[in-house]
C-alpha cells in the first residue's frame, strides 16, 4: 500500500488559527458494518450498517476541520473486530481512503479528494 | 489459433483510409480491401430456410488501428416469424432472440481467396449436443467480403446452415442519446481528447483524437450519437443535486427510446450539474438500489456525468492550451467511456480481481495507490482490457445489451432455453404480465396474464392462459439467480378456448383482450416463491400455428419474515402438503388435512394482513362446495359445503381489503366478491348476492375496468336471480 505520509515537499508553516480539511472515505469491502472513528481519542464518526456501493466503490465518508500538528486516527469496524491506528502530521488538507481487504483494514492518504465514478 | 493471419494495419496509423491504402491478402482476382472481421447477418438456408436468423461476429484479423484481435467467433440466434392475414392486409414480421454462443479456440486457415474457420461451439445457456462450427468467408477484388457460409454440425448428424452478409466492421451497434441540463449547457457537450495533449502518457502511445465514438470503435462497438440534445431545465429554486431516483425519473421523461420493448442497444446519458455526493463525477445510475442505483428494472439504460465536478473545472472545447485543460478533457472522456462501460455490464477492474488492469474501468488513483504516483496515466493506452473486450464483443447477449441482465449479474448460464427470449419487430399479439408487485412473506403469489390483439384485424386466439393447459410457459428467476420453468402440478388436456379478439381501438373497449389470474406459488417442483427477495417472471404464449409471443418481465418482491414466530410457521407452510392444499384452493381432501390445518393456522395468526386475507379466500373456496370421493368403487359425498364458515372467511378478506386496497388486485377482488355472491345464493340470500355483485360492478367501474367485464358480471347477477 502506498501513502503520502510525510511526503509533502514544501510544508507550509501554518498560521496559529489555521484549520485544514480532513475527509475520510470508507471505500471497498464494507457490508452492513458498524464503523467508529476517533480523532485524537475523541469520537468523530459512528455509524451502523455501512455498506460499499458497488457502483462507485464507496460506502460513506465524513469531513471535519483539523488543527495543524500531530493527528491520531483510530479506525474500528466493530462487526469484524478490526482496528487500525493512523498517526499523521497534519500539514495541509488530507484525504484518507479506508478499505477492508480480507481481514485487514487498509488505508491510503492523499492531498486531494478522491473522486468516484 | 490463427494461421497466416494478415497484419495489414500498422498500430498508430490513421483510422481514416486504413483499408484504402492498398492492403491486400492476394494479388489478382482476390485482392481484399477490407477486414474479414466484423458483424455478419443472414437467414438459415437449411434445413428450415428462413425460419432462423444468425447474427455472426468474426474476430480473426485486424479491423481497426489500436484494436486488438481476440481470435473468437460468436453469434446470436433469432427465430423469425411472419404473419399473413387470410384476406390480405399488411403482413407482420418479428424475430425472437433465442440464444448466444461462442467459439473460443477457432482454427483459422487463410488462403488466397477465402478464410476457413472451424471450432467447437459453446452455448452460453441450455443443454446442447456437441456442436462444431464450419465457417467459410470468401472475397473477390472490388467486391464486398462474403457472404459467410456458416454450418453448425451436431454430434449425431443434424446440421444447420446460414448464409450471412457482412454488415459492419464493428461487432455491435449502439445508439446513444445525450441530454443536457441547462445549468451545464456549455461546450464541449461531448468529449474530444488528443492523446498527446497531456505530457504524462506512454512514450509510444499512438496519437489520435479520441471521442466516444472512436474509443468504442476501437473496442469493437459502433456508437451513433443522436444529433439532437434535449435541454432540461434544472433551475428550480430548491434543487441542489441529483439522486439516483431523480436521474431515473428524468430518464423516463426525456429518453426518447424509454418506451417499447427492452432490452435494446440504446443508452441515455445526462449531462447534469452535481450528484448528491459531490465527489462523484459520473454514475451509471440504472442499477439495483443495493449497489447505489435507482433500483428500477430494466437496468443499465442510462448514466449521468456531473459537469460541475472539480475534475471538469478546466474543461474547454478545442485544443487544450495547457496541462490543466488537457487533464480535464482526458477525464471527461474517461468518465463518459467508463459510465457507458457500466451500462455494458462492466464492474470496476478491482471488483473483477484485476486491480492492476490498465482499463477504462479502473480508477487512476486506485492504480496509482498500488503502482506509484502517475503510473496509471503513464501506462494507460485508452482501452478496455482483453477480458472486457471479450465480454463487449462476444459475451452472452443478455449480459451485454442494455436492459438485459441486471447490472453486476452473471450470464444465466443455467437458464432454460426461452427464459430470456425477447421480441423484436411487429407481432400481432401482446402478452402482458402484471401483479401487485410486493407480496408479504408466505403470501400466495398470483400474477395476471393478459393477452391482447394489437393487430389491425380480428384475431381468433386460444384465451386459456393457465399453464396447466400448455399454451403458456412461465419462467421464474429466483433471488439466487436460478431460472426455473414453472411446472404445474396438473396438466390438463382440453380443446383450445378459441375466442375472437377485436383489433385495438376499433371495438368496444376491452374486446381486444382477455385476462386470467395464475397462482405461481406452488407447482410440480414445490414452492417457487419461498425465499425473501426479488423474483423476475416471464411468460411465453404459444398461439395457433407457430405464433410465439414472449411477455414483459415482471418484477416481484417477496418480503422478509417479521418475527421468529413467522419463521417457525414458514417451516410448516413451505411444505409439500401445504403447497398442494394451496394449489388446490383449500381442497377438503383428507390427504391434505395437515396442509389445510397449516393454512388455517397461518390465517388465524395473521388475520389483518394481505397474507391472512389471501388465505381466507382460498380456504373459503375450499368450503364453498361439497367434496366427493370414491369409496369402495362409488362416488360418495365426503363433506358437505360449509357456506356459513366460508362467508365468515370471505368477510375477513373483505375487511382487510377495505383497510388496504392493495391487498387484492382487480381479478382477485372479482373472485372474492363472486365467491361471496355464490355463497349467499347458496344459503338463499339471493338479493344479498345480487347486491354483492352490484357492489363489485361499482368498484371495478371506479378502477377503470372495461365494459365487457362489467356487463358479464351484471349478466351473471341476472342469471343468479333467475335460478334462485
Amino acid at each position: 500500500m502506498w501513502d503520502l505520509r510525510g511526503k509533502k515537499d514544501h510544508p507550509i508553516s501554518p498560521q496559529p488559527d489555521e484549520r485544514f480539511t480532513l475527509r475520510i472515505d470508507l471505500q471497498e469491502g464494507f457490508a452492513r458494518d458498524a464503523v467508529a472513528i476517533k480523532l485524537n481519542g475523541k469520537p468523530a464518526f459512528s455509524k451502523k450498517q455501512v455498506s460499499t456501493q458497488l457502483l462507485l466503490g464507496k460506502a460513506d465518508s465524513f469531513t471535519t476541520a483539523i488543527a495543524p500538528g500531530p493527528l491520531r486516527i483510530d479506525l474500528e469496524v466493530k462487526t469484524r473486530k478490526l482496528q487500525e491506528t493512523i498517526a499523521l502530521q497534519a500539514e495541509g488538507n488530507m484525504y484518507i481512503g479506508v478499505s477492508i481487504v480480507g481481514d485487514r483494514l487498509i488505508y491510503s492518504v492523499a492531498d486531494k479528494p478522491y473522486g468516484y465514478m | 489459433m490463427s494461421a497466416q493471419a494478415p497484419d495489414p494495419l500498422a498500430t498508430g496509423s490513421s483510422p481514416q483510409g486504413s483499408w484504402t491504402e492498398g492492403v491486400s491478402a492476394s494479388a489478382g482476382s482476390c485482392q481484399r480491401l477490407a477486414p474479414v472481421s466484423g458483424r455478419y447477418e443472414g437467414e438459415m438456408t437449411g434445413p428450415n430456410p428462413g425460419r432462423y436468423l444468425l447474427d455472426l461476429r468474426v474476430d480473426i484479423d485486424p479491423r481497426y488501428p489500436n484494436s486488438p484481435v481476440l481470435d473468437r467467433i460468436s453469434g446470436d440466434l433469432y427465430q423469425l416469424f411472419r404473419f399473413r392475414w387470410p384476406f390480405g392486409g399488411r403482413p407482420l414480421s418479428w424475430r425472437i432472440y433465442r440464444e448466444s454462443w461462442i467459439v473460443e479456440s477457432p482454427l483459422v486457415q487463410w488462403s488466397a481467396c477465402q478464410v476457413e474457420v472451424t471450432g467447437r461451439v459453446r452455448y452460453y445457456k441450455g443443454n446442447h449436443p456437441i456442436t462444431e462450427l464450419h465457417l467459410v468467408i470468401p472475397w473477390r477484388t472490388a467486391q464486398p467480403i462474403g457472404p459467410a457460409e456458416v454450418t453448425f454440425r451436431e454430434v449425431g448428424g443434424s446440421s444447420a446452415a446460414f448464409k450471412c452478409d457482412k454488415r459492419s466492421n464493428a461487432f455491435r451497434e449502439l445508439r446513444l442519446e445525450v441530454d443536457v441540463c441547462a445549468s451545464v449547457n456549455a461546450p464541449p457537450i461531448l468529449p474530444a481528447y488528443d492523446t498527446h495533449a497531456h505530457p504524462v502518457r506512454p512514450h509510444d502511445l499512438p496519437q489520435r483524437t479520441l471521442t466516444i465514438e472512436e474509443a468504442y470503435r476501437e473496442a469493437g462497438v459502433e456508437v451513433t450519437i443522436e444529433p439532437q440534445h434535449s435541454l432540461i431545465d434544472d433551475s428550480a429554486a430548491e434543487f441542489a443535486s441529483w439522486t439516483p431516483a431523480e436521474l431515473h425519473d428524468a430518464m423516463e421523461q426525456h429518453f426518447s427510446q424509454i418506451r417499447g420493448g427492452w432490452p435494446k442497444w440504446n443508452l441515455w446519458c445526462l449531462l447534469a450539474s452535481t450528484f448528491e455526493d459531490p465527489l462523484v463525477g459520473g454514475i451509471m445510475f440504472d442499477a439495483s438500489a443495493t449497489y447505489g442505483g435507482a433500483g428500477r428494472a430494466p437496468e443499465r439504460q442510462g448514466c449521468a456525468i456531473f459537469r460541475q465536478h472539480p475534475w471538469f473545472a478546466a474543461l474547454t472545447a478545442g485544443d487544450a492550451p495547457a496541462t490543466a485543460q488537457a487533464e480535464a478533457q482526458r477525464k471527461y472522456l474517461d468518465t463518459l467511456v467508463h459510465e457507458m462501460g457500466h451500462a455494458f455490464n462492466f464492474l470496476h477492474s478491482w471488483n473483477k480481481g484485476r486491480p492492476d488492469a490498465l482499463s477504462w474501468m479502473n480508477y487512476d488513483w486506485r492504480y496509482d495507490n498500488r503502482n506509484g504516483p502517475e503510473s496509471y496515466w503513464s501506462n494507460f493506452r485508452f482501452r478496455f482490457d482483453d477480458e472486457e473486450l471479450l465480454h463487449l464483443r462476444h459475451g452472452d447477449r443478455a449480459a451485454v445489451i442494455m436492459g438485459g441482465d441486471p447490472w453486476a449479474s452473471g450470464g444465466h448460464l443455467e437458464a432454460p432455453v426461452g427464459a430470456l427470449s425477447e421480441l423484436q419487430g411487429e407481432a400481432p399479439v401482446e402478452l402482458l404480465l402484471r401483479s401487485k408487485g410486493y407480496f408479504q412473506f408466505m403470501e400466495p403469489v398470483a400474477v395476471e396474464l393478459r393477452i391482447k390483439n394489437i393487430a389491425d384485424l380480428p384475431l381468433e386466439l386460444d384465451t386459456q392462459l393457465a399453464p396447466e393447459f400448455g399454451g403458456v410457459v412461465l419462467y421464474i428467476r429466483r433471488p439466487d439467480g436460478r431460472v426455473l420453468e414453472y411446472a404445474p402440478v396438473m396438466c390438463q388436456l382440453a380443446t383450445p378456448k378459441l375466442e375472437v379478439l377485436q383489433p385495438e381501438g376499433r371495438s368496444v373497449e376491452g374486446e381486444d383482450r382477455r385476462s386470467q389470474n395464475v397462482l405461481l406459488s406452488f407447482g410440480a417442483d414445490g414452492y417457487y416463491f419461498d425465499e425473501p427477495g426479488e423474483y423476475l417472471v416471464r411468460a411465453m404464449y404459444q398461439g395457433p400455428g407457430d405464433l410465439l409471443i414472449p411477455s414483459n418481465i415482471l418484477r416481484v418482491r417477496l418480503g422478509q419474515p417479521f418475527s421468529q414466530e413467522e419463521e417457525r410457521l414458514a417451516q410448516d407452510y413451505y411444505s409439500y402438503e401445504t403447497g398442494l392444499a394451496l394449489y388446490l384452493q383449500g381442497s377438503p381432501s383428507p390427504f391434505l388435512q395437515k396442509g389445510r390445518d397449516t393454512l388455517r393456522a397461518v390465517n388465524e395468526r395473521f388475520p389483518q394482513t394481505p397474507l391472512g386475507a389471501q388465505l381466507s379466500l382460498i380456504l373459503a373456496q375450499g368450503l364453498a362446495r361439497p367434496f366427493f370421493r370414491v369409496q369402495e368403487g362409488a362416488l360418495v359425498k365426503a363433506q358437505e359445503a360449509d357456506p356459513k364458515t366460508a362467508l365468515e372467511l370471505t368477510a375477513q378478506a373483505l375487511a382487510q381489503h377495505k383497510r388496504d386496497e392493495t391487498t387484492f388486485p382487480n381479478l382477485t377482488y372479482h373472485a372474492l366478491r363472486r365467491t361471496r355472491a355464490n355463497l349467499l345464493a347458496q344459503v338463499g340470500e339471493v338479493e344479498e348476492a345480487k347486491k354483492e355483485l352490484n357492489t363489485l360492478v361499482r368498484y371495478l367501474k371506479g378502477r377503470g375496468v372495461n365494459p365487457p367485464v362489467l356487463e358479464e358480471i351484471q349478466q351473471y347477477a341476472r342469471t343468479l336471480g333467475a335460478t334462485a
